[in-house]
């Protein structure tokens, strides 16, 4: 157990996670109108957004740091820990955040709650990543769907497409997309793995 | 790569519609691809290095220098990048000679930036290398659009705001980027270089932040839009009395504006109003200054030859409350009505005027000319 927390620098995680998720709602309320590739048109996209990403990026660092053949020969339930360290850095994360959402108006807890939502599809994406893809790119994929979103999100009205989550609104939905993604994480991190 | 090359090809040609068919901003508008490009290449870059980082952690004796492997790993990437860049350019800005003022940039920021992603691949691990070149790649070609000061935005090889057809490429925002580019090239080189210490990451960040400024003091002079009045031969044609004097790219335009142009200046004429001897699209001290565009229609050209005989806004009017807005139309109207492209409302002022003798509208033509100068209070700030 020791080892594990060592190797993963779960202490130092958890204080990043905390560092990112004040940072993020020290930037709740402030956008960017960036110009849509592909479409005459300028998109507001949370500048929390880069805060969210460069957790996971963050995270996928934490779960890849070591030597991953030598989880397979783990007595502990390495799996389980790794769903675990995702968990704990989101709640980190999403801590000040949900604070400065319930304390302010209601503009800032919709981009609050935007940034929550993220976190836990994010999450999901990385572990989802980690039990089938190389641990170089296991933060890729999150990136990637955030950039993407930016990038071509526009629908011709200038509202979020439907497929791109990170930059719409925090719905029931959408969070139940964010919560699907994450249990789905947990499940093949849970059984693809031995432990 | 081959998804990312559609995409920043689509990118460009969907710039490239809302240009004239105008070289050098066509081939401005096919570099924008690299909004798409740059983050790919980067993050490809720092893919590739990262597979001989190990090797170059290694304490180990190597044959090849860091530098050189870091070079032969991106290869690769680099000439796809180029390859990709040229394809957009080619298929958007078609197979004219490139200007180098456009291009030199384009292809160097993309260079500097792969050799970057190489070098933070060298650096940092895969799994943190590979999305940070992605985010700040996209953050470094998209994010400066979107934000002021505006000498940021020519810093990475792309130029949006250039040109319209009486515009060129300011040479400083050129310099900008080159200058931008070396340093992105550098600042990689000493990152990648054989010994990793602090004191070396710190003196490369410490260049990276002096080349910006240097960059930025260049830029600076250049904004808001990287251009400047273009001085290039005009193809001019006489009629009657008068000469009109079009840019290259509108030279289908030139018969059609000469019917026009000959038929309102003669029905100017009529009424009373001596024209200008010249219409250009250029600069002019003696003659009327107008702007048309490939397309345009005999209504079109009408407007803009009664822009070019309306009285200029005076200069007072960008700080004061402008009083002559009204009187400025009313010319406009009655330019337009005279020149026999436009019929005024039958109770407007200008049909009482049409009513009158040739001196009675010339006298009123006058007296709104002049007010047409006056301002109002000063403007309070927003």
């Amino acid at each position: 157990m020791t080892l594990w927390i060592k190797s993963r620098r779960a202490f130092l995680g958890v204080l990043v996670a905390l560092l990112l998720g004040v940072s993020a709602s020290a930037m709740t309320g402030r956008h960017v109108w960036l110009p849509q590739l592909l479409r005459s048109l300028a998109l507001p996209v949370p500048i929390a957004l880069l805060l969210t990403a460069a957790w996971s990026v963050f995270v996928g660092y934490q779960l890849v740091r070591t030597v991953l053949p030598a989880d397979f020969v783990a007595t502990r339930p390495v799996a389980r820990l790794n769903i675990g360290l995702v968990s704990i850095d989101a709640i980190a994360f999403s801590a000040p955040l949900l604070l400065v959402g319930f304390l302010d108006g209601a503009q800032l807890q919709d981009d609050a709650l935007m940034s929550v939502r993220n976190v836990i599809a994010f999450g999901g994406l990385v572990l989802i990543a980690l039990a089938y893809l190389s641990p170089s790119v296991i933060a890729l994929p999150a990136v990637t769907w955030a950039v993407i979103s930016a990038l071509f999100g526009a629908d011709s009205h200038g509202a979020p497409q439907v497929w791109a989550v990170p930059i719409r609104p925090p719905t029931a939905s959408s969070f139940m997309l964010a919560i699907a993604l994450m249990l789905v994480g947990a499940f093949v991190q849970r059984f693809r793995t031995l432990h | 790569m081959p998804v990312v090359l559609v995409l920043g090809w689509a990118h460009g040609h969907a710039e490239a519609r809302l240009v004239e068919q105008y070289s050098i901003a066509l081939q401005a508008q096919a570099f924008t691809a690299m909004f798409i490009l740059l983050p790919v290449a980067a993050a490809l870059a720092a893919w590739e290095a990262g597979a001989i980082r190990p090797v170059t952690l290694a304490k180990v004796p190597n044959v090849v220098g860091t530098t050189r492997q870091l070079f032969r790993a991106i290869a690769v990437v680099v000439g796809l990048a180029i390859a990709c860049l040229t394809a957009c350019y080619l298929t958007i800005a078609g197979l004219a000679l490139p200007n180098a003022a456009v291009a030199v940039p384009g292809f160097a920021v993309m260079v500097a930036a792969c050799l970057l992603g190489g070098a933070v691949g060298l650096v940092i691990p895969r799994v943190v290398a590979v999305p940070v070149c992605l985010t700040l790649g996209y953050v470094f070609m998209v994010f400066p659009q979107a934000w002021a000061p505006y000498w940021l935005r020519d810093l990475n090889g792309t130029y949006s705001g250039c040109c319209a057809v009486n515009e060129t490429l300011d040479p400083r925002a050129t310099w900008a980027a080159l200058i931008f580019a070396a340093a992105l090239a550098l600042t990689a080189l000493m990152l990648a270089s054989a010994a990793k210490t602090i004191a070396k990451i710190l003196a490369s960040l410490l260049l990276a932040t002096v080349a910006l400024a240097a960059a930025g003091q260049v830029a600076g002079a250049v904004a808001p839009a990287p251009v400047v009045a273009r001085h290039a031969s005009l193809i001019c044609q006489r009629a009657d009395v008068t000469t009109f004097c079009v840019w290259p790219e509108h030279q289908t335009q030139l018969g059609h504006l000469l019917t026009v142009g000959t038929r309102v200046i003669r029905s100017w004429r009529i009424h009373g109003l001596a024209a200008p001897s010249l219409f250009t699209e250029g600069t002019s001290t003696n003659g009327a200054v107008f702007g048309t565009r490939s397309e345009a229609s005999s209504q079109d050209l009408v407007g803009a030859l009664v822009e070019a005989v309306s009285p200029p806004f005076p200069a007072c009017a960008a700080t004061h409350i402008y009083a002559g807005e009204t009187h400025r139309q009313l010319v406009g109207e009655w330019l337009l009505a005279a020149s026999g492209y436009g019929q005024p409302a039958t109770d407007s002022v200008v049909s009482h005027v049409l009513r009158t003798s040739r001196g009675a509208q010339i006298r009123w033509l006058g007296m709104q000319v002049r007010e047409t100068e006056k301002c109002g209070s000063a403007r309070s700030a927003p």
